[in-house]
C-alpha cells in the first residue's frame, strides 16, 4: 500500500525538466514526483533518458528549462558535492567504489560531508580528527555489519565478489543517512537471491528514506516500488502503481514496440519481465538464468 | 535481516556534534591505534636512530645523511600528491626554489628564529602551491605535467632576472649557530632530520585522517568522491599545496646546507630526480621516500667514485650519474613495479608467511577458505557463505552447494524452494 502522498514542498518535486545534449533532447519536459518515505520507480527502455533524470537531479547536468525541487527549496546551482548535505545519497550504476581504499574506507567516506576535523588536527593527529575517524570507522563498520558484509571490511573492493560490491555500494550512500535515495540499477548482477535481499531491504529503507530507483528488472520493480514512472525517448509516458503501470498500453508500446513488434526486442529480458504480469516474483525461467550467475 | 538504524531519526545535519556518530553495539567494531601515541613512539624511535647514526660517522657522512633528510622532506610531499592524489609534477624543483629564496630573504632582511624562518619559507611554498595547484586542479595528468615542467623551467629564469634575489649569484645563507662544543654539520644535519621526521609524522597523520581519504578517493574516482560530498577541486588544490610546502621546506633546508641559495641549484634534471626517487622508493609510502632519498645523495657519490676508477672524462662522468639513476630505475620498476618499499613489503610478506608457516594474512581469499574448513565447527555460517563465495563454485563441504553468496541463511532455502 502506497503511503500517503506529502502535501507540496516535501520531498522531490521534478517539474518540466527539459535537457538538451546538443540537438538531441534528452529529458522533455519530466515531471515526477518522489513523497518522503516513498519507493518510486523509474523505467524505460535503453536511453530513455532515466540516468539523465538522475544527472540531472545530482547536479551532474544542468537542465535547459524546469525545476527540481528538494524539501520545498529549488536546486538550481547545486553541485554533486552538495547533495549530501541536502540529505541527498546516490549510488552509481556499476559499482563505482574506489578500488584504492579498503572497503571500510569506502564505506566511511560516505560520511565525509558531515566530517569537520580541521586541517591543523589532522595533521597532528590530535584528538579532534582522531575521535572523529575512530567514530566514522565504527559507523562504517557497523553499517557494513548490517548489509552483512563485514568481514570484508579490510579487503579492497576490486577482490569481491560482484554481490558484495554492491552491498558495499549501498553501505557508503547510507552512511550519509539521506532523505532521499536514488539508486541507479542496484540489482544489476546481482543473483536471484541477492535481489530478493534487496527488495526487503529497500522496502524496509522506506522507514527512514525516500527512494528513488532506476532499474531494469521488472519483477524487482513491480515488488519494491509504491509508484512507478515510465519513461521513453526523454518523455513520461506513464505512471501510476504498479498494477495501473502493467496494465498501460503505454508500457508494453515502449517495451515491446507497437504491433509489429521486434522480435529481438521482445525476447529481451526486461521486455518479457514486463510483459509477464502474473508473477510478482522471479520467475523460474529467471531463476535458472540467474543461478548460473555466480555473484564475482 | 532490517536494515532499521535505530538512531538515524533525525536528519544528521541537526543533531550536535557530540552525537553525530554514536556508537552502536552491532557490528566488528575496529578501533584505530590513536595516531598521535603510534606516531610519537615512531617520531622517537626515528630519532633514536639517526642519534646513533649521525654520532658514530664522520662530518662528511653528516652532512650526507642532512642531505637525505631534506630530500626526503620534499620526497614525503611528492609522494603524497602522486601517490595518494593521483597528480603529477614535474616542478617541484620550482617549489623548492621559493622555500630557499624565502629563507635566504629573510635572513637578509630580517634575520630571526631559524625554526620561524622555515615555518614562514614553507608557508610561502604552500601558497605558490595553491597558486599553481588552482589552474592544476583543473587539468588531467599529461597537462599538469607539462604545466609544472613549465613551472621548473620558468621560474630559475624568473629569480635570475631580479636584483633582489641575487641574480645568477644568487644568495648567501647563514648556517645555524651550534649550542656549546656541538659540530655545526652534525647539528645542522640534526635539524634536518627533526624536519623530516616532523614531516612524515605529520603527513602520515595526515593521511589517516578525512583528508587523506579525500585524497585517494579523488584518486580513484572523481564522480564517486563528488557524490559523496568531496569537493574534488579544492581537494587537489590542497594535495598539491601540502606538496608544495613540504617541497618548499626542502628548498629552505638545502639552501641552509649549502651555505647558498641560487638558480643553478635547482635545475629542470633536479625537479625529473625527485620524481623518478620518489617512484623508485614507492609512491605514497612514507618509507618508501628514504630509499628515494638515499638513492638521489648516493647515486651522483657512487657515480663519480665510479668515473674516477674508470679514469672517465669530465664530459662522460657529469652524465654518468644520471644513466646510473636511469638503470637503476628501470631495473627497479622490473624487479618490484611497486617501488623498492613495495618489494620490501612483498619479501617480509614472505618471510612472516615462512615464519608463521601459514598464508601471509588471514584474510586472502584462498586464506579465508582454508581457514573456514580448517575450523570446522567453529566456522560461522557466514564465513562458510563467504569463503563459498570467494572460491567461486561451493566446494563440497557445502551440502546446498549454493553458489550464492547470501549470507542469512533461511531465506536462501526459502528462494531455492520457490526456483
Amino acid at each position: 500500500m502506497a503511503p500517503a502522498r506529502a502535501d507540496a514542498g516535501a520531498g522531490l518535486q521534478v517539474r518540466e525538466l527539459t535537457v538538451h545534449f546538443g540537438g538531441l533532447t534528452a529529458l522533455d519536459q519530466v515531471s515526477l514526483d518522489v513523497a518522503p518515505h516513498e519507493v518510486v520507480g523509474l523505467i524505460g527502455p535503453n536511453g530513455a533518458g532515466k540516468t539523465t533524470l538522475f544527472n540531472a537531479i545530482t547536479g551532474f547536468v544542468r537542465p535547459a528549462r524546469g525545476t527540481v525541487s528538494w524539501e520545498g527549496r529549488p536546486l538550481r546551482r547545486h553541485r554533486a558535492h552538495h547533495l549530501g548535505r541536502l540529505g541527498i545519497a546516490r549510488t552509481l550504476q556499476g559499482v563505482g567504489l574506489w578500488p584504492g581504499l579498503t572497503v571500510l574506507e569506502n564505506v566511511a567516506c560516505g560520511a565525509q560531508p558531515f566530517l569537520h576535523a580541521d586541517l591543523l588536527s589532522a595533521l597532528t593527529g590530535t584528538w579532534r580528527s582522531s575521535r572523529e575517524e575512530r567514530r566514522v570507522n565504527e559507523e562504517a563498520a557497523s553499517v557494513l555489519a548490517e548489509l552483512g558484509v563485514s568481514e570484508w571490511a579490510d579487503r579492497f573492493p576490486g577482490s569481491l565478489p560482484y554481490g558484495v560490491q554492491k552491498r558495499v555500494a549501498l553501505a557508503r550512500a547510507l552512511m550519509g543517512r539521506p532523505r532521499l535515495l536514488l539508486l541507479d540499477e542496484p540489482a544489476s548482477g546481482l543473483s536471484i537471491a541477492d535481489m530478493e535481499e534487496l527488495s526487503g531491504r529497500i522496502r524496509s529503507l522506506r522507514d527512514e528514506m525516500a527512494v528513488l530507483l532506476v532499474e531494469h528488472h521488472m519483477d524487482l520493480v513491480m515488488a519494491t516500488c509504491d509508484r512507478i514512472v515510465v519513461l521513453n525517448f526523454g518523455e513520461v509516458v506513464a505512471a501510476g502503481t504498479p498494477a495501473e503501470v502493467r496494465a498501460s498500453p503505454e508500457v508494453t508500446a515502449a517495451y515491446l514496440g507497437e504491433p509489429v513488434a521486434d522480435p529481438v526486442l521482445a525476447e529481451s529480458p526486461a521486455g518479457s519481465a514486463a510483459a509477464d504480469d502474473r508473477a510478482p516474483g522471479p520467475t523460474a525461467g529467471a531463476a535458472k538464468a540467474w543461478s548460473d550467475d555466480v555473484a564475482g | 535481516m532490517t536494515s532499521a538504524r535505530p538512531d538515524s531519526a533525525g536528519p544528521v545535519t541537526a543533531s550536535p556534534p557530540g552525537t553525530r556518530w554514536p556508537a552502536r553495539a552491532a557490528g566488528r567494531v575496529r578501533l584505530p591505534r590513536q595516531p598521535l601515541v603510534r606516531n610519537l613512539i615512531l617520531l622517537i624511535a626515528g630519532a633514536a636512530f639517526f642519534y646513533v647514526l649521525t654520532t658514530s660517522v664522520s662530518t662528511y657522512n653528516d652532512f650526507q645523511i642532512g642531505e637525505i633528510a631534506l630530500y626526503a622532506v620534499v620526497l614525503a610531499g611528492l609522494s603524497l600528491l602522486t601517490g595518494h592524489n593521483g597528480q603529477f609534477s614535474l616542478g617541484h624543483g620550482a617549489f623548492m626554489i621559493v622555500g630557499g629564496y624565502t629563507l635566504a630573504l629573510l635572513q637578509a632582511y630580517d634575520p630571526m628564529n631559524l625554526a620561524l624562518e622555515l615555518v614562514i619559507a614553507t608557508a610561502a611554498a604552500a601558497v605558490a602551491g595553491v597558486v599553481v595547484g588552482m589552474p592544476a586542479a583543473r587539468l588531467s595528468a599529461p597537462y599538469l605535467a607539462g604545466v609544472t615542467l613549465l613551472l621548473a623551467l620558468a621560474l630559475p629564469q624568473l629569480a635570475a632576472q631580479y636584483g633582489v634575489f641575487g641574480g645568477e649569484q644568487g644568495l648567501t645563507t647563514t648556517p645555524p649557530i651550534a649550542p656549546g662544543s656541538l659540530n655545526s654539520q652534525q647539528w645542522l644535519a640534526w635539524i634536518e632530520i627533526l624536519c623530516a621526521l616532523l614531516v612524515v609524522l605529520v603527513l602520515s597523520n595526515l593521511l589517516r585522517s578525512r583528508f587523506g581519504r579525500a585524497f585517494r578517493a579523488v584518486r580513484d574516482d572523481e564522480v564517486a568522491a563528488a557524490l559523496s560530498g568531496i569537493h574534488v577541486a579544492r581537494t587537489k588544490v590542497l594535495a598539491f599545496s601540502i606538496s608544495a610546502a613540504c617541497a618548499g621546506l626542502g628548498g629552505a633546508l638545502l639552501a641552509l646546507s649549502v651555505g647558498v641559495v641560487n638558480t643553478g641549484e635547482f635545475p629542470l634534471s633536479l625537479s625529473i630526480a625527485l620524481l623518478a626517487a620518489m617512484v623508485l622508493g614507492g609512491a605514497g609510502s612514507l618509507i618508501g621516500i628514504w630509499w628515494g632519498a638515499v638513492a638521489l645523495v648516493y647515486m651522483s657519490t657512487w657515480a663519480t667514485s665510479l668515473s674516477k676508477q674508470l679514469a672517465l672524462g669530465t664530459s662522460a662522468s657529469a652524465y654518468l650519474s644520471d644513466a646510473i639513476f636511469g638503470a637503476v630505475l628501470i631495473v627497479a620498476m622490473l624487479a618490484a613495479p611497486t617501488g623498492i618499499q613495495g618489494g620490501v613489503r612483498w619479501v617480509l610478506r614472505r618471510l612472516w608467511a615462512l615464519v608463521i608457516g601459514g598464508p601471509p594474512t588471514a584474510r586472502a581469499p584462498g586464506a579465508q577458505a582454508a581457514g573456514g574448513r580448517a575450523a570446522g565447527a567453529r566456522a560461522s555460517g557466514r564465513e562458510v557463505a563467504a569463503a563459498s563465495a570467494n572460491a567461486g563454485s561451493a566446494g563440497p563441504a557445502f551440502a546446498d552447494g549454493s553458489p550464492t553468496m547470501q549470507s542469512t541463511g533461511p531465506s536462501r532455502h526459502t528462494e531455492e524452494d520457490r526456483a
